[in-house]
């Protein structure tokens, strides 16, 4: 797995590349800006860009900008964009077309290796990570007449981790059950929210996402 | 017609009828004389005030003076009350008879601006209404017209409490003095008035200023002069002389704004002057309230900075230190202790991550990045998924908005949001942002408790200061029971 790393804030990103060499990830990049970021993509066609949202020079979107422009110039390579905040807004725009080998997450859990690597991996590979926080607050947003509320806890629990890109198999070992419990669970959902089942996993982050976006 | 050129014509039409009342009551007087004097100097006065304020109130419903006049007019009336041979309408009269005295040194003082200002004046005012309304009532209630002098043939009274003569001549000294003092004080404040005004200025305040003057020094040597010499006809002469100057009043408020209108050159500057004096007035006014509310957002700023810097240092700061702390054990415990070292080092970690995402939430609340990158749409949208309460955005502007708007706008939906889920016990907020003839309208509605007071929060008031200082206005309905909306006008053309 190789990957290219884009951060204007150098110490944040000598931190990061050094904790993707040490999980056995290979660096081929590092960037300042979302110019950078571009002609260091294409030069090395990695497997994964990690892109910070605020570049210089605007210090505003960049990153997203960026990660619009490698997602449909070179639609092979997958995105993670890190950022201080996640919006909520923000991730309906990246998502907006597709949720494949794509991934947003708070810049927050690069400090926890396991979960940096593992998004790193999942969106290297074709699938999404969205991070917990816009799930929770998707999740969380307080409705009328509440079709979540029909859901058991349990079935939250699960929904909120296929909304975070998880596959059955990551969920199963995330709440230690087996992936046919997990199955059943995901077919409760599916037919009391009345969405239609599809079975890749990031086609399935959509349905989820445009399910909990509506009524916005 | 606009709704205030009919209501005024209505009152004109008001005080025509209650002056053909008037005419109707001394004409029937029993006691009244000389009926033809006091008739003519009701009607003149009365009558004179009520529509050449009427006039005035017209051309500039912004300043009070016509309002004064108008109120100087309809309670001069109350002297044609006290002819009548009824004994309720009779005491009305009599507690009424002085009223218009007290509202037209209101008039006199505040001419041209209408508004009190300084402390002199509202002493000034506040003592001739104390002294013609609550003491004069109070009179009222111990006084038997029947042993008044020049009362022969007068009504019973029917509030009459009892007869004590010395009560009603204690208040009566008491009236007399705060009278006397509050007109002496007239005098000065219109003396003074009058050396600091322009030549120009002058020109407009001079019939006015003189002909309230003259008759206020008049009424002022009779009421001093009655009370040493008792001589009825001294006082009658003089109390007619002071009320037929009080007659030409209204004429000379005329005069100035005639004066203010004649084309001539000369006249025009005049006029402009009267204007300017009117204009500058209320811009002073304005300047006074600007001045204000600058100060509060200064305050505001200070206040909002004191917040970061205490937030700062009982939140991040504090937990950094502990976090150093907690290192410093696990270095030490590095070697002797490896298992506790890790375990240190874990809560170390926790540490860390509570306090990046304090920091996060601090910094979003201090500038929202969303807001200035995506506009007040997304803005909204994520303080709606972020309100416990659940939230209706109606309507929201698609397009980009100048920052302070935006900012100003994303604010009050903020912490209108945060006051619904703290007070109000709200099931659904509503949240409307539109653009319309010029202006961004913002407002918020719950269908909670409501009773929310304003003035109570310093966040309402900042947000009210925030908004004004972008000329806009802002408004909080909140009746109790009700529910609460919050609305605020933006200019953004």
């Amino acid at each position: 797995m190789r990957v290219v790393v884009a951060d204007d804030s150098t110490l944040l990103r000598e931190g990061v590349v050094r904790l993707l060499e040490e999980a056995g990830i290979e660096v081929a990049g590092q960037a300042g800006d979302g110019e950078e970021l571009l002609r260091k993509v294409r030069a090395h066609k990695p497997d994964v860009a990690l892109v910070d949202v605020r570049m210089p020079p605007t210090h505003t979107d960049e990153g997203l900008r960026a990660a619009r422009q490698i997602r449909s110039e070179l639609p092979g390579i997958g995105v993670l964009v890190l950022s201080q905040y996640v919006e909520v807004a923000y991730a309906r725009e990246l998502l907006a077309e597709s949720a494949e080998g794509l991934g947003y997450l708070l810049k927050d859990r690069v400090a926890d290796v396991e979960a940096l690597t593992d998004a790193v991996r999942r969106v290297g590979e074709g699938g999404s990570v969205l991070d917990p926080e816009v799930v929770s607050q998707m999740l969380g947003r307080r409705r009328r007449d509440d079709p979540l509320a029909e859901l058991t806890p349990r079935e939250r629990e699960v929904l909120a981790l296929m909304a975070e890109g998880r596959s059955n198999a990551a969920i199963a070992a995330e709440l230690v059950v087996t992936e046919r419990a997990v199955e059943k669970h995901v077919t409760g959902i599916f037919s009391k929210l009345e969405l239609s089942t599809s079975g890749e996993d990031h086609r399935r982050v959509l349905a989820v996402l445009r399910f909990l976006d509506q009524d916005s | 017609m606009s709704g205030l050129r009919r209501a005024l014509v209505a009152l004109g039409v008001l005080a025509f009828l209650i002056g053909l009342l008037s005419t109707a009551l001394i004409l029937t007087s029993d006691h009244a004389s000389p009926r033809g004097l006091l008739l003519a100097l009701v009607l003149a006065a009365g009558w004179s005030f009520a529509f050449t304020g009427l006039y005035a109130w017209d051309r500039r419903p912004q300043n009070s003076t016509g309002a004064l006049m108008t109120a100087t007019g309809f309670a001069w009336f109350f002297q044609a009350l006290s002819a009548s041979n009824n004994e309720w309408i009779f005491a009305l009269g009599i507690v009424g008879q002085n009223l218009s005295f007290a509202i037209l040194i209101h008039l006199l003082v505040t001419f041209p601006s209408g508004r009190l200002r300084t402390r002199p004046q509202i002493a000034t005012v506040a003592l001739a209404y104390l002294a013609t309304g609550p003491l004069q009532l109070a009179w009222a209630l111990f006084v038997d017209p029947a042993t008044q002098s020049g009362c022969e043939g007068c009504p019973g009274n029917p509030v009459l409490i009892g007869g004590a003569e010395g009560v009603a001549d204690v208040i009566n000294v008491f009236q007399l003095l705060g009278g006397v003092t509050a007109i002496a004080l007239a005098i000065a404040l219109l003396v003074s008035h009058w050396r600091r005004s322009s030549t120009a200025e002058r020109r407009v305040l001079t019939p006015v200023l003189a002909t309230g003057g003259t008759a206020f020094s008049i009424l002022l040597v009779q009421l001093v002069v009655s009370e040493l010499v008792s001589s009825h006809t001294f006082q009658a002469v003089a109390f007619v002389i002071a009320v037929a100057i009080f007659a030409c009043l209204p004429f000379a408020f005329l005069l100035g704004l005639l004066r203010s209108r004649i084309g001539r050159a000369e006249e025009v500057s005049t006029a402009l002057t009267a204007e300017n004096e009117q204009l500058t007035a209320e811009l002073e006014a304005k300047v006074e309230e600007l001045r204000a509310s600058r100060h509060r957002i200064v305050e505001a700023g200070y206040a909002e900075r004191r917040r970061v810097e205490r937030d700062l240092h009982d939140g991040a700061q504090q937990r950094l230190m502990a976090l150093t702390m907690t290192l410093r054990l696990a270095r030490e415990k590095l070697d002797g202790d490896p298992a506790a070292s890790a375990e240190l080092l874990d809560e170390a970690m926790e540490e860390l991550g509570s306090a990046t995402a304090e920091l996060r939430e601090f910094a979003r609340g201090i500038h929202p990045v969303v807001l200035s990158d995506r506009g007040l749409a997304a803005a909204l949208n994520g303080l709606a998924e972020r309100s416990p309460v659940p939230v209706e955005i109606a309507a929201a502007p698609a397009e980009r908005l100048p920052m302070p708007v935006e900012s100003a706008a994303y604010f009050v939906v903020a912490e209108s949001l945060t006051n619904v889920a703290r007070y109000a016990e709200a099931g659904l907020a509503t949240v409307r942002v539109e653009r319309r003839d010029g202006n961004l309208e913002v407002e918020i509605s719950d269908d909670g408790a409501g009773g929310a007071d304003p003035g109570a929060g310093t966040g309402l008031r900042g947000l009210a200061d925030r908004i004004a200082a972008l000329d806009g206005s802002f408004d909080v309905r909140s009746e109790a029971g009700e529910g609460t909306t919050v609305e605020a006008r933006i200019p953004c053309e």
